[in-house]
């Protein structure tokens, strides 16, 4: 019987058309993580396999966190704001200053997220979530993990220059903590 | 007859027991001890898609919901007026306790720790809310994996007058509210929640926000808002913006499927809490109506956690870009 608790930090890049590198920096002065793409351009016009093979190649992560970490990457294309391939990693560890190539083990993503599966629940993304209750709008609005990522993608490829674009997500496990309850603490204000 | 135990007398527990009777498993529920916490009480909202596939398990025609009018307040957008559920959670989880009684689960004594290795069950239900019980089982490692992001929102409770009324006002972007959400139901009671990132220690007053909404609501929703009366010391919120716990076992035993908040939590609870435990009880009828193992189960419901924990830590991740 043991019972450990998990701290998880996000991290989002984006690929903006013509650079090779991005810095994925996590909240709060969490440090940042250093993504590079070695030959980026070579990507422009790849999609499927054919993209995952490129990826394997080509992603390189170093850290510039303060510990070790234990992560997971993932990588979406998404062309006119739509997601058409998403990759992603196992979870692997990454020391401080150290590199990794997760694209050793990228693999489809569309496997986690079968269909329409993709990210279940569309009012998980804070932009929605800005509205209590999120169901409350309408099912044509932008809401969804395409709506999320096709604003990603047109505030920042465009603003680049670029239609479409490569969006790389890393997630991190930080230190343990011990201080938070179970459930969701409530007290009054 | 295969036999269940079913540990949980929320709606995740009471869902997956009416499933497991129907699916003709003897079925024994064990509820909690007096006094253990349950995150139903706070619940407020369920989408109607939500709703209906409850009453697709548990029967038409449930008690502690309704459908009431709906306003949206967008910024300075008019406002649109719509319907939605409101739903009274202590009434609902009442009404699933009879339909599951009614179908023949058994109530049992409650337990201090799950029976892992009691061949007497062919089936473990974990749906106590949270990681306690698996944490107090001798034989489980369990790990609470937690976003660094938090969601942080307020809620002030007051009463709205007689009459049974039902309303809710979904706001954004008013009052310098990110969002706000603003319920009567049918007893008067009502209760407004604030989510908002910087709100500090301390938000706005609860009487100016009031103030604006009935502003950007206009004449005939501000008279359906007079009588409003709020206990000015609000509830805070303050939770892991996604929250999922893992359990691996020592040894073997009957297979241990875990629903509800004490599998997946993310944000906002609100509307979500019940959309997570509907996909998950529909995977679970539909394992058991195929005929697979419940071993099967188990996997899909744990991998669909997964989906949700990976779709809530990149939300979290997106939205420095967004701000961007
Ligand atoms: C502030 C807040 C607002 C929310 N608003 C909404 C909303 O508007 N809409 C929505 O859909 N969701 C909402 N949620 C989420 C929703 O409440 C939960 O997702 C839902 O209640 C989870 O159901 P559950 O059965 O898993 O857990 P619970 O509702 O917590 O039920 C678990 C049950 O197990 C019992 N128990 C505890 N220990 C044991 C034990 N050892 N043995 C047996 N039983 C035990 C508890 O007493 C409880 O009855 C909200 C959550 C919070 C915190």
């Amino acid at each position: 019987m043991a019972v450990t608790r998990r701290n998880f930090i996000a991290g989002t890049a984006v690929l903006v058309a013509g650079a090779t590198k991005a810095t994925v920096a996590f909240a709060k002065g969490g440090g940042t993580i250093e993504l590079e793409v070695v030959g980026a351009r070579r990507l422009a016009g790849m999609s499927g396999e054919k993209l995952r093979a490129a990826l394997v190649k080509s992603v390189r992560l170093q850290s510039r966190l303060e510990q070790p970490v234990k992560m997971q990457f993932l990588a979406a294309r998404l062309v006119d704001g739509e997601i058409a391939d998403l990759f992603a990693s196992d979870g692997f560890e990454l020391a401080s200053g150290a590199q990794a190539f997760p694209g050793d083990m990228l693999f489809p993503g569309d496997m986690l997220f079968p269909g329409d599966m993709f990210f279940p629940g569309d009012m998980l993304f804070p932009g929605d979530m800005l509205f209590p209750g999120d169901m409350l709008v309408p099912p044509g609005e932008p809401r969804a993990a395409r709506g999320l990522l096709g604003r990603v993608a047109k505030d920042t490829l465009l603003r680049g220059g670029a239609g479409n674009g490569i969006v790389f997500f890393v997630l991190a496990e930080t230190r343990a903590v011990s201080s938070r309850g179970l459930g969701v603490p409530t007290r009054r204000g | 007859m295969r036999t269940a135990l079913v540990m949980g007398d929320g709606p995740a527990g009471l869902l997956a027991a009416i499933s497991l009777r129907r699916a003709r498993w003897m079925t024994e529920i064990a509820p909690s001890r007096r006094g253990a916490r349950a995150h139903h009480g706070h619940v407020h909202q369920i989408d109607f898609a939500t709703m209906a596939k409850i009453e697709a398990v548990a029967g038409q025609g449930l008690a502690g919901w309704s459908a009431a009018d709906l306003l949206r307040i967008d910024g300075a957008a008019p406002p649109v007026m719509t319907q939605a559920p409101i739903v009274d959670p202590a009434a609902l989880v009442h009404a699933l306790s009879r339909r599951a009684i009614e179908l023949g689960a058994k109530l049992v004594e409650p337990r201090m720790a799950i029976p892992v290795e009691d061949k007497a069950f062919d089936l473990l239900v974990d749906a106590s809310g949270s990681a306690v019980l698996a944490g107090r089982t001798a034989g489980l490692d369990v790990a609470i994996d937690e976003s660094d992001a938090i969601d942080e929102c307020w809620t002030w409770r007051g009463t709205a007058g007689s009459g049974d009324d039902r309303w809710t006002i979904a706001a954004r972007d008013v009052a310098g509210a990110a969002g706000l959400w603003l319920t009567r139901a049918v007893d008067g009671r009502c209760m407004m929640t604030l989510r908002c990132a910087d709100c500090g220690e301390s938000p706005v007053s609860p009487f100016r926000l009031l103030d604006s909404v009935m502003l950007a609501a206009g004449h005939d929703w501000s008279r359906r808002m007079g009588k409003i009366g709020f206990d000015p010391n609000p509830v805070r919120h303050r939770a892991p913006f996604a929250r999922r716990v893992e359990v691996t076992r020592s040894a073997g035993g009957p297979p241990l499927l875990r629903i509800g908040d004490g599998l997946i939590q993310t944000a906002p609870r609100f509307g979500q809490g019940f959309a997570q435990i509907a996909e998950q009880i529909e995977l679970m009828r539909a394992a058991l109506a195929s005929g697979s193992s419940p071993a099967s189960a188990v996997a899909t419901i744990e991998a669909s956690a997964d989906r949700r924990w990976l779709a809530a830590m990149i939300g979290a991740a997106s939205e420095p870009l967004l701000a961007a």
